[in-house]
């Protein structure tokens, strides 16, 4: 196809073009919305961003109990990927990931995380913070036995994406008993995979030290810090489950200062 | 709409042998149709803007498209030959096809539009079609800065 000296393109009724650019990417759409004025009308029609939100996005959104409503499917899907919004009553939330469009999840951890002693407000309490999209969060008083796990339905993910978790987190001023590795395993088809974690940033370590393999956090957009528990494939199979464990459980030191927001899966590049 | 017509009397009407499931949804068939001469399967369309050329190629498709669903259609390799053509056409063919409601025509174009646009930076999709840009530079800039993720330029 051969540029031309016209502009052909400009002859095509707007739902063309927009049936045109509904079949590129979201990266090209967005591409042709500055193109031009008219190119904007067509790249932000409902039949463009309807192919960017999951198929199920009604049914997610339906078991909210204040469901945004939005003018178009454009805004619903700015508002999914920069805000996100809580789901299964609170124990949730849920976005979309900007640029390729996968599903994002975050397991409260006052809600949706298993947390050994938890139970015992004198080792650990559920408080609210300004800085966290639920209504609460985990905060450690003191513990010996550091033990939080999680389950997942891979089903809520969007098949065939690998993914990451994430463990999400501040530390206070008065933290101690951190700045040891943590263990950090992910478990998914069958398979166990191990890592050393430490929570406290270590000035010019990298996010992983080749040397001995530990994992370092990393300051969130949201100005949470995060370290990666691990990875897995998402196939998308109907019953496959993810499995998330951090603890430290040998050497027994205490552990304070620690808000634990949650933990988050979310779609590795 | 400012597209020149090809001298041909016979361009503007399009026979409808009757061809199943093509052009059933077309727009304008009400206030054309003619008393059926024939055997009753043929009616008269009047097709504005689209010269005998386009219409040539529309039928071309629709005949060897016509059984797909009986037999498949003529293959990837057809198709693809098919919309090798240049940008005037595709997109005369875009708009036929979209007018006449021929589903498997309008995707097939759309599709070689869309493959054309496909990873091309904001400059390169400009000079592709020959788009003037008549954004202000605040504006576009505006523009650019609801994803800025996506503009490698």
């Amino acid at each position: 196809m051969e540029a031309n000296n016209s502009c052909e393109i400009s002859r095509l009724p707007e739902d063309c073009l927009s049936r045109i650019i509904s079949l590129t990417s979201l990266r090209d759409t967005c591409c042709c919305s500055a193109v031009s004025t008219s190119f904007l009308s067509a790249a932000i029609a409902d039949v463009v961003w309807g192919n960017f939100l999951p198929t199920d996005i009604d049914n997610i959104l339906s078991k909210i109990p204040n469901r945004p409503v939005f003018a178009s499917k454009k805004d619903l899907y700015y508002h999914l990927s920069n805000h996100g919004v809580i789901v299964d009553d609170g124990k949730m939330s849920f976005r979309l990931d900007r640029s390729s469009s996968a599903k994002i999840y975050i397991l409260s951890a006052s809600r949706a995380v298993g947390i050994i002693w938890a139970w015992d407000p004198r080792y650990w309490q559920c408080v609210p913070n300004n800085n966290s999209m639920f209504s609460e969060v985990a905060q450690l008083i003191v513990v010996w036995w550091f033990d939080i796990f999680a389950n997942f339905r891979c089903k809520n993910l969007s098949p065939k994406t690998k993914y990451g978790a994430y463990f999400i987190f501040k530390l206070e001023d008065d933290t101690e008993g951190f700045d040891r590795p943590l263990e950090a395993s992910i478990y998914f088809h069958h398979v166990e995979s191990h890592h050393r974690i430490c929570l406290e940033a270590r000035n010019g370590m990298s996010r992983q030290n080749p040397n001995n393999q530990i994992r370092y956090p990393q300051v969130r957009d949201d100005q949470w810090s995060e370290v990666e528990i691990g990875e897995f494939y998402n196939v998308g199979e109907e019953d496959d489950e993810v499995g998330v464990k951090v603890h430290e459980t040998r050497e027994l030191g205490p552990k304070r200062g620690l808000i634990f927001n949650g933990i988050e899966f979310r779609p590795k590049i | 709409m400012g597209f020149p017509r090809e001298a041909d009397d016979h361009a503007e009407k399009l026979r409808w042998r009757g061809v199943p499931g093509v052009g059933d949804g077309s727009k304008d068939v009400s206030n054309d149709q003619q008393p059926n001469r024939n055997s009753g399967a043929e009616v008269s369309i009047s097709l504005p803007s689209i010269t005998g050329k386009i219409l040539a190629k529309v039928i071309e498709y629709c005949e060897k498209h016509v059984f797909d669903f009986k037999q498949g259609g003529p293959g990837e390799d057809w198709d693809r030959e098919f919309v090798n053509v240049d940008q005037a056409i595709i997109f005369d063919l875009i708009r036929a096809a979209d007018y006449l409601a021929i589903q498997g025509l309008l995707d097939l174009t759309c599709k070689k539009v869309a493959a054309q646009m496909a990873n091309k930076s904001l400059e390169e999709i400009r000079k592709l079609f020959n788009i003037e840009n008549d954004y202000t530079p605040e504006e576009e800039a505006a523009v650019r800065q609801e994803h800025p993720w996506a503009f490698f330029d």
